[in-house]
């Protein structure tokens, strides 16, 4: 009886915290094998390199609490970057070009959502198809080609700035996590929206207006897909069709990692930040220590399948 | 009497989940050509019993012998070939695949890599023809009716000739006439293989069993033999108590009307007329599909009226949503508290809170410990027994989650109280708890309106009865005039 009270001990202990056990061995492990990893520097890079990824990942998560996939996070975001340096080079002043990127690309979820409530199609296929739609327009604006051109000083810092040493990409991201979280796990409103993801119909009984929140929580994940963009496309100073592209995997990836914290297998934000922590960690130390970026993909998957497993040891009390 | 062997025997049968003792040295003995039931509160242990003697779980300590030979069940397939077979209370079918499809499944006969439908279909015609039954061979099972469904799981353990059959709650979606017929089954059945019948329904148990085994607490209270004991003897033992009084019943001074549901019509039914008031319980009867359901949430604001009027305490009111009909005092406590009722993955506090949940904010940010007090205050009033509030609401009895369902609506006072069998799958003990409350809320001045299978039930609280039958519904049956056999004939009779 001792020894099997000892291993559920273990076993509890790495349900609970596989993911940060995993994280911080990440963090020993290149540590070690970098000398510059953990310089302020570094860090700060970091930082930087996980916010569009973070922003992002926030509005997809906000969708897997309610139980809806959004698939068009990365092409919205993609379109956005391409859509406001257009905007710019047009004439139009950088407030309204963002401020339109912005109302648009909630539009774009609003419309996400009003498909899957009103014709009952899952959020899967619908935002499948509107990421293929997003794309489309991508290239008709882009023409395929990326949109260079002199931006205005204000729209470089978004992507490029700092404030008191801490790159601004890094302060929006951070600063629409906290409200999330505030949001998310304080109010009222984030208990709905957990109720609405864990059991729609008792959600229903209980007086939620379900569809509202699923339509307004589409809103909100393009519309952190387009904040995304905006950054994106002021970091690289241009507007890249297919910068966007990538982002769908990653996102995914960093929400699912972050289900597996604190053994309670639902979305929250903070779960998904320390997943997508984890990914910009192993892409910036295997860079720290030139593995080239070849191997990044295969070390990604892998390492992925080692920190869920870890959390899998549940007391099988059968 | 002790002719017939013992087929099946526990001895010290014990059951522990992480420091709960579900199951305490239970010694149990089935006989053959018997029906054996077991009869417990929720919670008590019967289905843990079940599920380690059919395999599902493993025990934690303890023996079992079949035909005094000691044996070992690690899993299903270990107490199938044991020959212990079950029939588990919610469905467990293909809903695509047909009865033979559903019932062969893994053990299908082939003709080398070929299924053999044909060979399969005559092995079955000629079961059916051997015990009396008759089902559709030919249909997708979510075509069939839950009597013909039950009955494709029994063949489909039957089949498998087994020497002992665990029934949990087989009766829970049956009609009256279909349980008859099912009974006369089950008494030719048990010269082949003996059966465990567990169930909360104690007029049917009195009905069908040989001997009564009752669990409470995880413990064996006792086992007697049927003829030889009393409804009351079995209670006492099953809570320990006397409950003179299963259907608290008080003289209470009903008030105007508080709704009143003119000629509406939606879905299935036509034209319904009834009326509710203040302090008044008033009961809804009718066989399973008669729409007993479908009204509540039309009231509710879940279904959209095709015609008629709704008034509610003398105003015409449009429900267009729950939170509308919410809002004016109007509450639905619907009928599958895993489906409709609960959030399974929050806590009870979260669950208890999320009707009222702005009545525990301050501006739109939840405060937890008003949360907290409310879920205590509702924890005490409704007698949920709970370790702490934040503890996960799976792990509470099926009584406990009910009180869980009913009572997070309650902390606001109720104008109208829709109860759509609010004590379906809980045991006596919880049951007569939740009478007591509905009693009181009557007392408060709230119309409840109360829909339920249980006829004995409902005849023990109401204070008027309609009957709904295909769609329509009866004229008012006043308390002084109820009759079983009345309301089920008209039940039953086809408008």
């Amino acid at each position: 009886m001792n020894t099997k009270g000892k291993q559920s001990m273990l076993n509890i202990v790495l349900a609970k915290y596989g993911i940060l056990i995993s994280l911080l061995i990440l963090i020993i492990f290149f540590a070690i094998q970098a000398p510059n990893f953990l310089s302020v520097r570094n860090i700060t890079n970091l930082f930087r390199q996980i916010s569009i990824l973070s922003l992002l990942s926030t509005g997809l998560t906000c969708c897997m609490i309610l139980n809806e996939f959004d698939l068009s996070v990365g092409e919205v975001a993609g379109l956005s970057g391409v859509l406001v340096t257009s905007l710019m080079l047009s004439g139009y002043s950088f407030v309204f070009s963002i401020v339109i990127v912005l109302i648009l690309g909630f539009l774009i979820g609003l419309v996400n959502g009003l498909i899957v409530v009103k014709l009952k199609i899952f959020s899967f296929i619908v935002t499948l198809a509107m990421s293929s739609i997003a794309l489309g327009f991508n290239y008709f604006i882009s023409r395929g080609r990326p949109v260079y051109g002199q931006f205005p000083n204000s729209f470089n810092i978004i992507g490029i700035g700092y404030v008191a040493g801490i790159p601004f990409p890094t302060i929006i991201s951070i600063g629409v996590l906290i409200i999330g979280i505030v949001f998310t796990m304080k109010t009222k409103y984030g208990r709905y929206m957990y109720a609405i993801g864990g059991n729609i119909i008792a959600a229903k009984h209980s007086g939620i207006n379900t569809d509202w929140y699923r339509i307004i929580v589409m809103g909100i994940s393009s519309l952190c897909a387009a904040s995304g963009g905006i950054v994106l496309a002021s970091r690289l100073g241009s507007g890249q069709p297919t910068a966007g592209s990538g982002y769908l995997m990653n996102c995914f990836a960093a929400c699912f990692l972050g289900t597996a914290i604190f053994s309670k297998k639902i979305p929250t934000l903070l779960g998904t930040f320390i997943g997508v922590i984890i990914i910009g960690i192993l892409s910036n130390g295997l860079t720290m220590i030139s593995i080239p970026y070849y191997y990044e993909n295969i070390i990604k998957g892998v390492v992925l399948i080692a920190a869920v497993s870890l959390t899998i040891f549940q007391n099988n009390s059968k | 009497m002790n002719e017939k062997e013992i087929i099946l025997k526990t001895k010290k049968l014990t059951k522990t989940f992480l420091g709960t003792i579900a199951l305490n040295e239970v010694d149990f003995e089935l006989r053959e050509e018997e029906i054996h039931a077991l009869i417990g509160e929720n919670g008590a242990g019967k289905s843990t019993f079940s599920k380690i003697i059919s395999g599902a779980y493993v025990s934690t300590s303890g023996e079992i012998f079949i035909h005094e030979q000691k044996v070992n069940i690690k899993n299903s397939s270990d107490a199938l070939k044991l020959g212990i077979g079950i029939v588990f209370q919610e469905r467990d079918l293909v809903p695509w695949l047909t009865a033979v499809e559903n019932i062969f499944l893994g053990r299908e006969l082939l003709n080398s890599i070929f299924l053999c439908p044909g060979k399969m279909k005559e092995e079955l015609r000629t079961f059916m023809q051997e015990i009396g039954v008759e089902i559709p061979l030919d249909q997708p099972v979510i075509e069939l009716g839950p009597s013909e469904q039950q009955m494709v799981e029994i063949l489909k353990v039957l089949l498998q000739k087994p020497r002992v059959m665990i029934l949990d709650e087989p009766t829970s979606s049956l009609t009256e006439k279909e349980t008859l017929s099912f009974f006369k089954l089950l008494k030719t059945l048990k010269k082949k293989v003996s059966i465990i019948f567990i169930s909360h329904r104690l007029e049917e148990v009195f009905e069908i069993s040989d001997r009564i085994t009752v669990l409470r607490d995880g413990k064996k209270i006792d086992t007697v033999e049927t003829a030889k004991t009393s409804p009351e003897e079995i209670i006492k033992m099953m809570v320990d108590r006397e409950i003179s009084n299963l259907y608290p019943k008080e003289e209470i001074r009903f008030g105007e009307d508080v709704l009143e549901v003119k000629n509406l019509s939606v879905g299935k039914l036509k034209q319904i007329n009834f009326k509710a008031r203040r302090g008044e319980i008033v009961g809804i009867a009718g066989i399973v599909g008669a729409g007993r359901t479908e009204l509540l949430e039309a009231i509710f604001g879940l279904e959209k009226l095709e015609e008629g009027e709704i008034i509610l305490n003398g105003e015409k009111v449009y429900p267009k949503s729950p939170g509308e009909m919410i809002k004016k005092g109007v509450y639905l406590i619907p009928e599958n508290r895993r489906v409709a009722g609960l959030i399974l993955q929050m806590n009870v506090a979260e669950n208890l809170s999320i009707i009222h949940l702005s009545k525990v904010c301050s501006g739109c940010m939840i405060n937890n410990q008003k949360e907290k007090i409310l879920a205590k205050r509702l924890i005490d009033k409704f007698g949920i027994k709970v370790n702490n509030v934040a503890q996960n609401i799976n792990n509470l009895s099926g009584g406990n989650q009910q009180k869980v369902v009913i009572g997070k609506w309650l902390a606001e006072k109720a104008t109208l109280l829709l109860m759509d069998e609010a004590t379906s799958g809980i045991d006596v003990g919880a049951k007569r708890e939740i009478y007591r409350i509905i009693q009181g809320l009557a007392k408060e001045g709230t119309a409840i309106i109360y829909t339920s299978s249980d006829l004995p039930e409902l005849i023990g609280i109401s204070d008027r009865i309609y009957v709904l039958s295909e769609g329509r519904i009866s004229p008012e049956i006043h308390r002084k005039n109820f009759s079983q056999q009345e309301i089920v004939k008209i039940a039953t009779v086809t408008v």
